[in-house]
């Protein structure tokens, strides 16, 4: 199955919840927001939301800025 | 003598508002975010690069400190209000700096549209502080739309020419009296950021000379300290400029007796 992350098509295993979609790759959750195809996925969401082909993700988080 | 700086009813010791890009160490950031006694600092939202193990930024901001996510990458009100939803989602508070940019060149804020972001986030809750050129009928609508402080540029971002825009940013000064007045952009030295205090701004908003400087922990309490001083003179009423000579000591001359 295959997704769009940041820009990046991937592909994963299906029936994948955010949550363990999150735990595969080597993040700082700390401050990150999860938006599928525009729609913001609150923190409490992540678990019961799976993820479905053609989904697009981004994942955000805080910089340095001015 | 207590001064206390208030946006959105959160009462401030610190005039110096930090903003944390530019830092080539980012563990100077904790050190230099200590000397600068801020109490606010800005951060910006990105995309996790995921190819890359990047630290967190958060883990150099101390707990106690008011995180302000700017808007910067928005071109108009709808990318602003959904960077800003995203921050406050992120779960470290409600407070924005609305940075509406379509100018690569000159990085001008386009203030017809930050009031349109202004209005809509104001509505939803949301500390709104707007980035903004120094224009008094923008700086009227976006009082009147919810903003929690108005931040007009002193010149250029990054430019660090100081406050080009002195006579503009006087002209909020003097007719904006419900909110804050915060010099954003620009200031690239200690004497300018007391400049901006002397003028009567409420508070300052510094990065690049800070960020760029060799030794920014220094810089930064330079900064506190200029910062400080501008203010104090603003509360002590300067005496006036004077175009001919005034003694300051008496002339009444013992020496012609």
């Amino acid at each position: 199955m295959q997704i769009t992350v940041n820009g990046n098509n991937t592909g994963i295993e299906p029936k994948m919840n955010i949550r363990q979609y999150l735990g595969t790759r080597q993040i700082d959750l700390a401050g990150v927001v999860v938006e599928i195809n525009q729609k913001i996925i609150k923190k409490q969401e992540w678990e019961i939301t799976e993820l479905k082909d053609g989904d697009i993700v981004e994942l955000i988080s805080f910089v340095g800025g001015g | 003598m207590e001064d206390q700086l208030v946006i959105a009813n959160k009462k401030l010791k610190s005039r110096f508002l930090l903003g944390t890009g530019k830092f080539k160490h980012k563990d100077e950031l904790k050190m230099t975010i200590h000397a600068s006694e801020a109490e606010i600092v800005t951060v910006a939202l990105r995309r996790i690069d995921l190819d890359k193990n990047s630290d967190n930024i958060l883990s150099y901001i101390p707990d106690n400190i008011i995180l302000l996510t700017n808007t910067s990458g928005a071109r108009n009100a709808d990318e602003a209000v959904r960077i800003a939803r995203i921050a406050r989602e992120a779960g470290y508070g409600n407070w924005v700096k609305i940075e509406v940019i379509n100018d690569s060149k000159y990085l001008l804020p386009d203030n017809a549209e930050t009031i349109k972001a202004t209005q809509i986030l104001a509505a939803e809750g949301f500390v709104v502080l707007p980035y903004m050129q120094p224009d008094l009928y923008a700086a009227r609508a976006l009082v009147e739309v919810g903003a929690a402080a108005i931040m007009p540029l002193g010149s250029l971002i990054g430019s660090n020419q100081g406050v080009k825009m002195e006579t503009m940013i006087e002209i909020l000064i003097n007719e904006i009296k419900m909110v804050p007045i915060i010099v954003d952009a620009g200031i690239g030295r200690p004497s300018q950021a007391a400049y901006a205090m002397e003028m009567g701004a409420d508070a300052v908003l510094i990065n690049t000379a800070v960020a760029t400087a060799d030794n920014p922990v220094l810089i930064a309490e330079a900064f506190a300290k200029s910062i400080m001083a501008g203010r104090l003179a603003y509360l002590a009423k300067m005496a006036n400029v004077k175009t001919e000579a005034e003694a300051s000591s008496p002339l009444t001359g013992f020496l012609r007796a």
